[in-house]
């Protein structure tokens, strides 16, 4: 049965999808209890592949293979080690908690459904592929919903002295994100060529020992264009963009899943092109740490409540490169925590911004005060998230930075400082922005608004739960990680010891 | 490479139970944080269950401590390191596990925290009787003791770097209890980013000494506290790993312990309630960063650079507060500059190599500061949160017994004896004139008058609100209730008797107790010597400080046109600025900090989204404008484009075939 859980993982959303299909125009509600059914089925299912994954560790229990075109030899081929396992975990919590969220709209619900599990069949996809053709198939099949989601359900926002609107942002995501997959598509071809075993399975393309000249030529294609899905430097300004652009769920997924397929493209990508990763880390080390000071300095100067999360995203996702490009156990073993940590917590940051916004119709960090009297559990989730955000111990993101700041630490001891200094700053613009926005008194409009209410609750509570969870116990999902990550570094570090 | 003595294996059975004290505070923090949206009274009963506990789990650790005599295994060997069996995590190869190290310094730390502690919390239940989110409030302290008690046990770099965040939010979390009043928030933020940059150094520091060398075992480093001791007096890191990894370290102790110029929070976090002034910011807290540089000392023993830093950082920030203390006209804020003060009188003192007496001074200024605050919250509770000293007086005749335990706790503090603050300064002090270090005398000396400044304003705190004449009318004042006095009376018990038992009567044994073993080379004296020129001088200088004091407050001498004019006055108005140092904080907040974020932000949206993504999307679409007139509809005008592009083709085939056109 395990060898079907991960074709299943992709079934169940297909269902979902086919069953709204069906279902007549005006029945909201049946749309969205079916959504809501499928997205739990799909969690528990997600549960399930971490969890079994992490009592046996064993990366070929769940593979599942089969030939689609013979011509190519192209194979669907399934299958999750423990990065991918942690990974597929992030995504059901995130669609679960995302599908309760988007409850709250009102227009045109099916097609929002439909163009969202798409978008979540795509990422599933991604995660649990072995073959590089599939893998890109679905990193495109997760991209292109996005256009419509934000285009159509977004919101468009007018600042002192430049303008967003929704079309804007859908666009510039839409072909900054597009460009950067021609990047990728040069690259897997190119590599498919050359590596010339007639396979597009990651393993392959391992065994192949592509050389070394064309791997130092073809992976800046690969680094750069998975870079810019996990907001690099300087090509990362679609996200903060896209992010106030999008509906609520839509920014979930988004910050919460969509960048991490970027970051887990570069992982991917250290296996078959290791040379190419040696020769090149330094730029990712380096434009990682720009992400992390630039993004937090940015953050510290928006007025608007979802920029400032949108460039603390940016900031976040530069520990993740920046433990990529350590090649090292610890780092890297940081950088898949520190992506499923920054999941769950900018998940539930962009939920509540949601919860806020919908009461006050606001997102101006300078007219919001003292919310904490009117909203006491939207605001100590807020404060949770905050924190977490700033490195506290005992919440998600603490282990993973430091693990990632002691592998950057070996490697290049600036950066690592710089490091620590990002994080510095991220207390000071996140404890600016809670005293901001919670605390002080509250102005009279503000008084009586309502509480979070229950289809808001539940998904912020699933998401804080994650978040103090992995804090408190961090060793559960590290041992499910670190075997993974030592398999891989081990698998690099061999081809430098045989020549 | 590091392994545990026999003796102290054969022990540590029953010191299992040590763990009990920060999990049943973590028990109650939950316990109460779940009831406090409910409106059920009494909840404080469970801290203060889990407070007593917590006294007896000291005291059975104490005796037990005791009846072993683990004080002294040589050099490498500290108390009982006690770990857990399953790894709190793994990074690599190093696997963290929840370890303890059990020698003088925790328990003396244990002693002090859980005595205090449960002071505090009794006293707070009248204190905060009528504040509708007390249960908040004490599941707030329970998760602070938790964090701190966490902080003394742990035995490994990191984890004292995270319970050291804990802490910090414990204190940022009451501070701004009354979140409603901006001044809190203000001062909440102010001291968790303020600690936050200290803490900078604090995780710097631990890389380097965590990764700067290979273990036995083969891990890349370790973050095991004795392992670092032990490979730095093998000399295992090189000098300038040892020198940063220190001076860092030290950053993150002036952060937390409010060392110049890091100490601009403390003042301002007395906006929090008072008991969390004397627990958190006088007793506990603050003094995490002396426990830190305490508990690291054979590492600035070796790192002389660190330890003259240390040295100097400390006697700057005794005699700035001191100075301070002195002109503030709010009894709050006093006592803040004066824990400062003393705070770094007690870092001067490690850095002089009497780290003993630094930790014997740590727990007697943290029993009178902590009667201090007390003290103050009484005042404040009979007159309607009133802190400014120039509308009390005379108080003595209202509330007697608050009056008393003063007075005691503020000669304690200017180091009369017999009180414990006289012990614990004059072993500083000999110290000071003992120890192998450079400038003793210079050091010596400004330490009398940080010794003079520290009577002095003790001595105007004390006229001003409780014996001159009283400036404003009374409204139904009384004395505190029994439940806040009790805690005052147990305070000044200790007070008066702390230092005689440790020093005099029970020397032998309690006192070696504060011994972090002898780690060190440095020849310092570890316990009390009785030296009768060393206590003449300080006696003098702390009762001429208090004679001064009469005169100038009580006689009004201080109103006299010498002290009005010239030197003096601007050396009044420099000091009431804090020497500018908050204004120079802010200048930098608002003039350079927010200045460069919104350049960065500024160059975000103007050059790396406008010109680097939105151009060459402009550029497509000016360019497709154009071409699109190519795109006229008319067959016409495709049949003209088509026929000539065919004879352009054909006139370069024939130029390519011959070499020629035509």
């Amino acid at each position: 049965m395990d060898s079907w859980i991960l074709p299943l993982i992709l079934i169940v959303p297909v269902i979902t999808l086919l069953a709204i299909l069906f279902i007549p125009k005006n029945n909201d509600e049946t749309i969205k209890n079916i959504t809501i059914f499928g997205s739990a089925i799909s969690g528990i299912l997600s549960l399930y592949v971490f969890m079994a994954f992490a009592q046996t560790r064993d990366p070929n229990q769940f593979d599942f293979s089969m030939v689609w075109l013979r011509n190519l030899s192209i194979r669907l081929d399934f299958g999750v080690d423990g990065i991918s396992a942690l990974m597929v975990l992030l995504v059901g919590i995130v669609y679960l908690t995302g599908t309760l969220i988007s409850c709250k709209i009102t227009e045109r619900i099916k097609e929002f459904f439909i163009l969202y599990i798409l978008l979540i069949i795509g990422v599933y996809g991604v995660f649990i592929s072995q073959d590089l053709f599939f893998f890109f198939f679905f990193y495109e099949l997760a991209v292109v919903p996005m256009y419509l989601l934000i285009a159509v359900w977004g919101h468009s926002s007018e600042f002192e002295t430049f303008n967003r609107t929704k079309e804007y942002g859908a666009l510039k995501l839409m072909l900054v994100l597009v460009a950067s997959s021609i990047l990728i598509w040069i690259g897997i071809l190119s590599t498919f060529v050359v590596a010339n075993q007639n396979s597009f399975l990651f393993k392959d393309l391992i065994d192949a020992n592509i050389g070394n000249d064309f791997q130092i030529f073809i992976f800046p294609f690969f680094l750069i264009g998975f870079g810019v899905l996990a907001g690099l430097w300087p090509f990362h300004t679609w996200s903060p963009d896209g992010h106030v652009a999008a509906p609520t769920s839509v920014s979930m997924v988004h910050a919460g899943i969509l960048m991490k397929l970027g970051a887990y493209g570069i992982l991917r990508s250290i296996e078959f092109l290791p040379a190419g990763a040696q020769e090149w880390m330094w730029l990712l080390l380096i434009l990682g740490t720009i992400n992390v000071v630039y993004g937090a300095l940015s953050a510290m100067a928006q007025k608007d409540l979802k920029y400032v999360i949108g460039y603390s995203s940016v900031s976040h996702m530069g520990y993740v490169l920046m433990g990529l490009a350590t090649l090292n156990v610890i780092g890297v073993a940081g950088s898949v925590l520190q992506m499923f940590s920054h999941g769950i917590m900018t998940a539930l940051f962009f939920a509540l911004v949601g919860v806020i916004y919908e009461r006050t119709h606001s997102r101006d960090i300078e007219t919001l005060d003292g919310l904490i009297k009117p909203m006491g559990i939207a605001g100590t989730l807020f404060v949770i998230a905050g924190l977490t955000s700033l490195g506290l111990p005992g919440l998600s993101g603490f282990v993973a930075e430091l693990f990632i700041f002691i592998g950057v630490f070996q490697t290049n001891p600036l950066m690592a400082i710089l490091g620590v200094i990002g994080a510095a700053i991220t207390a000071v613009y996140i404890l600016r922005l809670i005293a901001r926005i919670f605390f002080g008194t509250v102005s009279e409009k503000w008084a009586n608004l309502p509480d979070i209410s229950k289809f808001e609750l539940i998904p912020s509570v699933i998401l804080a739960f994650f978040i103090v969870f992995m804090g408190v116990l961090p060793i559960y999902f590290i041992d499910a990680v670190n075997e993974s990550v030592k398999e891989l570094i081990n698998a690099y570090l061999s081809n430098f010891v045989a020549g | 490479m590091y392994e545990i003595n026999e003796a102290a294996l054969q022990a540590p059975s029953n010191l299992g139970i040590v763990w009990w004290a920060p999990i049943l505070y973590i028990i109650s923090f939950v316990v109460l944080g779940v009831l406090s949206r409910t409106k059920i009274k009494y909840t404080y009963f469970v801290p203060i269950i889990v407070s007593f506990i917590s006294i007896g789990i000291f005291i059975t650790v104490f005796s037990t401590y005791v009846s072993n005599n683990w004080e002294r295994y040589g050099c490498d060997i500290i108390g009982v390191c006690w770990n857990g069996i399953d790894p709190w995590f793994v990074i690599g190869d190093i696997e963290m596990h929840f370890g303890a190290i059990i020698d003088g310094l925790t328990v003396t730390m244990l002693g002090l925290i859980s005595i205090v502690g449960s002071l505090v919390i009794i006293y707070s239940v009248s204190y905060m009787h009528d504040d509708p989110r007390k249960t908040w409030y004490f599941s707030c302290i329970s998760f602070f003791i938790a964090a701190m008690l966490f902080l003394v046990l742990a035995n490994n770099l990191l984890l004292i770097y995270v319970a050291w965040e804990l802490v910090g939010l414990g204190s940022y979390l009451l501070i701004g209890f009354w979140y409603g009043k901006q001044t809190a928030v203000d001062a909440a933020k102010k001291a968790f980013i303020t600690t936050r940059i200290g803490d900078v150094g604090l995780m710097v520091g631990i890389l380097i000494l965590g990764t700067s060398f290979t273990t036995s075992s083969g891990a890349i480093g370790t973050f095991h506290i004795p392992d670092i001791i032990l490979a730095a007096q093998q000399g295992m890191y090189s000098t300038s790993e040892l020198n940063w990894g220190c001076l860092l370290i030290f950053l993150g102790a002036m952060g937390k312990s409010a060392q110049f110029p890091l100490h601009i929070w403390l003042p301002d976090a007395m906006e929090g309630p008072t008991p969390v002034s004397a627990l958190i910011h006088a007793a506990t807290m603050v003094t995490a960063g002396i426990y830190l540089t305490a508990r690291l000392f054979p590492l600035y023993e070796i790192s002389t650079i660190a330890l003259t830093v240390v040295t100097v950082i400390g006697l700057i920030t005794a005699i700035i507060a001191a100075s301070m203390a002195l002109v503030m006209n709010d009894l709050k804020k006093i006592l803040a500059y004066s824990t400062v003060s003393h705070l770094g009188l007690m870092i001067f003192g490690i850095g002089t190599g009497g780290y003993a007496a630094a930790m014997l001074h740590l727990v007697a200024h943290g029993f009178s500061k902590a009667l201090l605050f007390l003290s103050a919250g009484n005042i404040m509770h009979s007159l309607h949160e009133e802190t400014d000293i120039r509308k009390m007086g005379n108080l003595r005749h209202y509330m007697p017994i608050t009056t008393i335990c003063f007075l005691i706790g503020a000669l304690s503090l200017s180091g009369i004896p017999p009180l414990s603050g006289y012990f614990s300064k004059d072993m500083l002090l000999h110290g000071v004139t003992h120890g192998k270090i450079d400038f003793t005398n210079i050091y010596f000396l400004l330490s009398l008058g940080f010794i003079f400044l520290s009577s002095l304003y003790m001595t105007r705190v004390f006229i001003l609100v409780f014996w001159s004449k009283s400036t404003t009318e009374y409204k139904d004042i009384h004395e505190a209730p029994k439940t806040m006095n009790i805690p005052i009376i147990i305070l000044t018990f200790f007070s008066i008797v702390f230092g005689i038992i440790t020093c005099l009567i029970y020397q032998d044994t309690l006192l070696d107790i504060m011994h972090l073993v002898t780690w060190g080379f440095l020849d310092t004296p570890l316990h009390f010597e009785f030296d009768l020129i060393l206590t003449i001088l300080s006696v003098g200088f702390a009762l001429s400080g208090i004679i001064a004091g009469y005169f100038l407050y009580q006689e009004n001498y201080v109103n006299k046109s010498v002290f009005n004019s010239g030197l003096f006055k601007s050396l009044n108005s420099l000091i009431s600025q804090k020497y500018y140092l908050d204004d120079a904080y802010n200048w930098i907040v608002s003039n350079v900090v927010n200045k460069v974020t919104a350049i960065v932000s500024y160059i975000d949206r103007a050059f790396v989204n406008d010109i680097g993504i939105n151009s060459p999307g402009e550029a497509i679409r000016a360019t497709s404008n154009k071409l699109r007139y190519i795109q006229t509809g008319k067959v016409y005008n495709y049949a003209l484009f088509i026929v000539l592009s065919i004879s352009v083709i054909v006139l370069i085939w024939i130029f390519l075939e011959t070499g020629k056109i035509l």
